[in-house]
């Protein structure tokens, strides 16, 4: 049986009211009491006892209740929770496996709790409104399980059973589930009670494994000969891939594939079957990609068109009506992923014009190690949301610094939509076909081949799908969580990937580094104060043809554009302590708002400090607020530790392949566990501390923000 | 240079040395002609509707040409994501129909130069047939083609000879050309038989092709 306990919950926000606070400023004061005088004898607000008329035992209530509004639950707390190996002890992340979930309390912050046993709830997902209006606390396990907190941070991250939860029903990506630790037994959502995922979100979402097949059967067209006339006769097919039973379902988006150059429509069903089974059309489409990128965009416009205005009778009339036209996602590999690109850099510029379709209907584009022969000017996702999935190994679109055509990362900087990277060790460039030569470049040892690839990328397509399509905030997770937390289950626990995210929208940019202001100025105009090490900015482009360290090319590895690109970067480098910190101005001083600090980092290839340290390199992120108060945490137990490059030769001497970047996200409110006293609401500075880390080291960072989600 | 490049594929350093070096692809094969292309045959032809030739920057409309089927060097022709060797004919890019790689043999449908008359004799005579350096056909404009046509010439790639008039083939659209093209890869390719196929539509369901616009 779970216990009651008696709980102070100093710092937690509250729910309940506080009758005497009229204006609702969480203090009852002076303007409350000149509301209530203000309708004396009369109606309205100040009637504290419900009598009637606004009186003397209104005014004693509010007397009696002078001062700040006590906190009363049932209190909203982030509780699901991930244990991490350092301090906070635990990240409380939205998507998680079954059998991986966590309960974690702060004990500096809810001292009730520690050293008590409570009951936790997993009930299925509600909105406030029904919280509201029905508090019964129902577990959708059958039953809730008492857990025993301990009363360190450590202690009190406790392992939740999720045996018995009810996966993902359907083509969905998660399943919603809030938390409820009912601390005073009574079965219901009550005042002293914590419960996370109170509001319209839910606490936790159980995801399912993304790498797999979905629920549906899937049903085939082969081989369909689309006519369509501005291809050649050869290019002019598609293979078709929708769910079987697709009349019982709504319209469903469609996701057209491209094959890479020389390669076949039909050597992708690895990618357009997955697809289909979980509820999508997917269409492969005959790529014509020899003459150049033109012609391939121009093919990825005449297969969409050709599907959307396909005959009744394509599929014995199975899709008839059965497309959803506004809901498209474009992928491409190799010169294809270029292709999507420029397809849709033609259509906003009018030098394509589909038929069926346009452009507001494309909501997704997806590079498969993509090449750049247009450069900026044609090969821009422009602000679509656009994702990236490249191989370390490969072996011709290899992102070597002397060709800006074979470059797989220039498009994926150029986006200004959400914009994710998945960049795997060991994968090569037909890994993501069915066919085609191995071209895998690397040590042997490290090659992983295609299954393996093939599921990294079913899982990450699927997970920005659904994010663009659904706004799923799980599936979102997917997009920047340390790989080690996301993975497919079949594959090998030592196939290693790093992942990229920023997004679009509900970001506060401190320092992007584009405004080309200077180390001493981020690009939103806060001072930047380095000690004890040298910066540099510059755009991150290796300007010389080799990857061997030279101090002439300060941004050694760095492939992300071109010459006449402007993605640019901060690098640092230090031997011993040193710190870099990012002066806050004025409007971006209160992150009480923000969910998260974000930023990326990349180890600078084969320099003498990076090969000095063969393990993933480590340091703190500090915020400061106007106090001068300020609380560190090492980037080392989030498991977002800068990884050595992958150990390719080539391109002169030593070894380590391109400048691997890493997104490093790190709640904001775990800058307060253990009970650390920092004002969120008035930070000034943001430093980055290096040297305790790791002791010596050359980076590059970039985007540094806070996130609201 | 002094350092090792292992990783570097050597025909992409052609772009950046000039015009003496954007004419071979690479050292043709010990036994082929300089160019690294051996013709087989060369089939004149003529279609009554155009179509677009996207092999050039220009993507001009065509109507008329040669087939050509030619030995090449399997690796040299392999295609990829990297800029590969250019096929071309005099100042012409072949549209290269099949992966040359495969059996060693290319297909191509080389465009008749402007104002060209296709029953001429002969209808390689005087062009060279080379591999040029790495680039995208569809980038490659005139002045750049006749770059490439004069560097072959340097690096001693010789214009094809005279030969017997050929019969010209009168076809009716790029549609009948295709089927042509497919009997071609049948009888020279037999491995390529799914492209022989979707060539000449023997596959797939086919709807009736809509009227030209």
């Amino acid at each position: 049986m779970p216990i009651a306990v008696m709980l102070s919950f100093a710092s937690m926000p509250a729910l309940a009211t506080c009758p005497a606070d009229l204006d609702g400023d969480q203090v009852v004061g002076g303007a409350d009491l000149s509301i209530l005088l203000g309708n004396w004898d009369g109606t309205g607000d100040g009637d504290l006892n419900g009598d009637g008329f606004v009186g003397g035992g209104d005014l004693a209530g509010m007397l009696a209740a002078w001062g700040a509004c006590p906190p009363s639950g049932p209190f909203e707390v982030e509780l699901a929770a991930v244990p991490i190996a350092g301090h906070p002890h635990s990240s409380r992340p939205v998507a998680f496996r079954p059998g991986t979930l966590h309960v974690a309390v702060d004990p500096a912050r809810n001292s009730a709790l520690a050293g008590a046993t409570v009951a936790v709830f997993l009930v299925a997902d509600r909105t406030a409104a029904q919280w509201d209006a029905n508090p019964a606390l129902v577990d959708a396990r059958g039953a809730s399980e008492a857990i025993a907190f301990g009363t360190t941070l450590e202690s009190c991250v406790r392992p939740v059973s999720t045996a018995g939860l009810p996966l993902p029903s359907g083509a969905a990506f998660s399943r919603g589930y809030d938390v409820v630790l009912d601390v005073d037994a009574n079965g219901q959502l009550s005042a002293p009670d914590l419960i996370d995922g109170r509001g319209d979100d839910a606490g936790f979402r159980l995801v399912v494994e993304a790498a797999a097949n979905g629920p549906y059967a899937v049903s085939t067209v082969s081989d369909w000969d689309t006519n369509v006339p501005s291809l050649p006769s050869s290019y002019q097919f598609q293979r078709i891939f929708y769910p079987t039973s697709i009349a019982q379902l709504g319209p469903r988006p469609l996701v057209a594939i491209g094959h890479g150059n020389g390669f076949g429509y039909d050597w992708y069903d690895w990618l357009g079957q997955h697809l289909a089974s979980w509820g999508f059309v997917a269409i492969q489409y005959s790529n014509y990609s020899g003459p150049g990128i033109d012609s391939s965009a121009i093919s990825v416009i005449a297969h969409t068109d050709a599907i959307l205005g396909a005959p009744p009778s394509l599929a014995g009339g199975a899709l008839s009506g059965r497309i959803d036209a506004s809901k498209i996602v474009w992928i491409g590999h190799s010169r294809g992923g270029e292709g999507v690109v420029r397809a849709y850099d033609r259509i906003l510029d009018g030098t394509s014009t589909p038929v069926r379709f346009n452009a507001a209907a494309i909501r997704l584009l997806v590079g498969l190690a993509p090449t750049d022969y247009l450069g900026p000017g044609s090969s821009t996702p422009h602000d679509i949301p656009y994702l990236l999935v490249y191989g370390s190994a490969d072996g011709d679109v290899s992102g070597g610094p002397d060709d800006d055509t074979v470059a797989g990362f220039h498009t994926f900087e150029r986006a200004r939509g959400d914009r994710a990277a998945l960049y795997i060790h060991g994968a090569d460039h037909d890994d993501f076909s069915f066919f085609g030569f191995n071209d895998f470049t690397g040590p042997e040892e490290t090659e992983i081949g295609r299954e393996a690839t093939q599921a990294i990328a079913r899982m990450q397509v699927l997970a920005a799908i659904r994010h663009v399509l659904d706004a799923d905030p799980a599936a979102r997770e997917f997009l920047w969580r340390p790989f080690a937390e996301i993975r497919p289950a079949a594959v090998d626990a030592g196939v290693m990937a790093t992942r990229e995210f920023r997004a679009a929208t509900g970001v506060a940019t401190v320092d992007d580094v584009q405004s080309g202001a200077g180390v001493a100025t981020s690009s939103s105009g806060g001072l930047v104060a380095v000690i004890g090490a040298t910066a540099i900015e510059g755009k991150l482009n290796d300007g010389d043809a080799f990857f061997s360290w030279t101090a002439a090319e300060p941004w050694n590895g760095m492939i992300r554009g071109r010459a006449d690109d402007e993605t640019r970067g901060m690098c640092l480098e230090w031997n011993g302590i040193a710190s870099a910190e990012f002066g806050l101005v004025t409007s971006l001083r209160d992150a009480s708002g923000q969910a998260y600090l974000s930023f990326r980092a990349a180890r600078v290839t084969r320099h003498p400090l990076t090969t000095l340290v063969t393990q993933p390199l480590a340091f703190s992120v500090a915020l400061v607020d106007g106090a001068g108060r300020s609380s560190e945490l090492s980037i080392e137990p989030y498991r977002m530790t800068l990884p050595v490059p992958y150990p390719r030769g080539g391109y002169g001497g030593g070894v380590g392949w391109q400048d691997e970047f890493v997104t490093v996200r790190i709640r904001l409110d775990d800058f307060l566990a253990g009970g650390r006293e920092l004002d969120l609401s008035d930070l000034s500075a943001i430093r980055i501390g290096l040297g305790g880390g790791t002791a010596a080291g050359r980076i590059v960072i970039d985007d540094l923000l806070f996130d609201t989600r | 240079m002094n350092e090792i490049r292992t990783n570097m594929n050597p025909l992409r350093l052609i772009p950046a040395l000039g015009l003496a070096a954007i004419a071979l692809a690479a050292p043709p094969a010990v036994d082929m002609p300089a160019g690294g292309v051996e013709v087989l045959e060369a089939i004149p032809f003529r279609c009554e509707v155009a179509w677009t030739h996207h092999w050039s920057a220009e993507r001009p409309e065509v109507s008329a040409g040669t087939i050509l089927v030619a030995r090449v060097d399997p690796e040299a022709i392999r295609p990829k994501a990297a800029a590969g060797p250019i096929l071309m004919v005099g100042e012409e890019i072949a549209e290269i129909v099949n992966p040359g790689n495969v059996d060693g043999i290319v297909i191509a449908v080389v465009p008749a130069p402007a104002g060209w008359d296709v029953t001429r004799a002969a209808t390689l005579a005087g062009r060279e047939v080379f591999l040029s350096g790495p680039g995208l056909p569809d980038q490659i404009d005139a002045t750049a083609r006749t770059a490439r046509r004069e560097a072959a010439r340097t690096d001693g790639v010789a214009p094809q000879p005279a030969t017997r008039p050929a019969t010209v083939r009168t076809l009716a659209d790029r549609e009948a050309l295709d089927r042509d093209l497919a009997s071609i890869v049948r009888r020279r390719c037999p491995g390529q038989s799914r492209l022989a196929d979707l060539l000449d539509g023997s596959i797939g369901d086919r709807e009736p092709r809509p009227a030209a616009e």
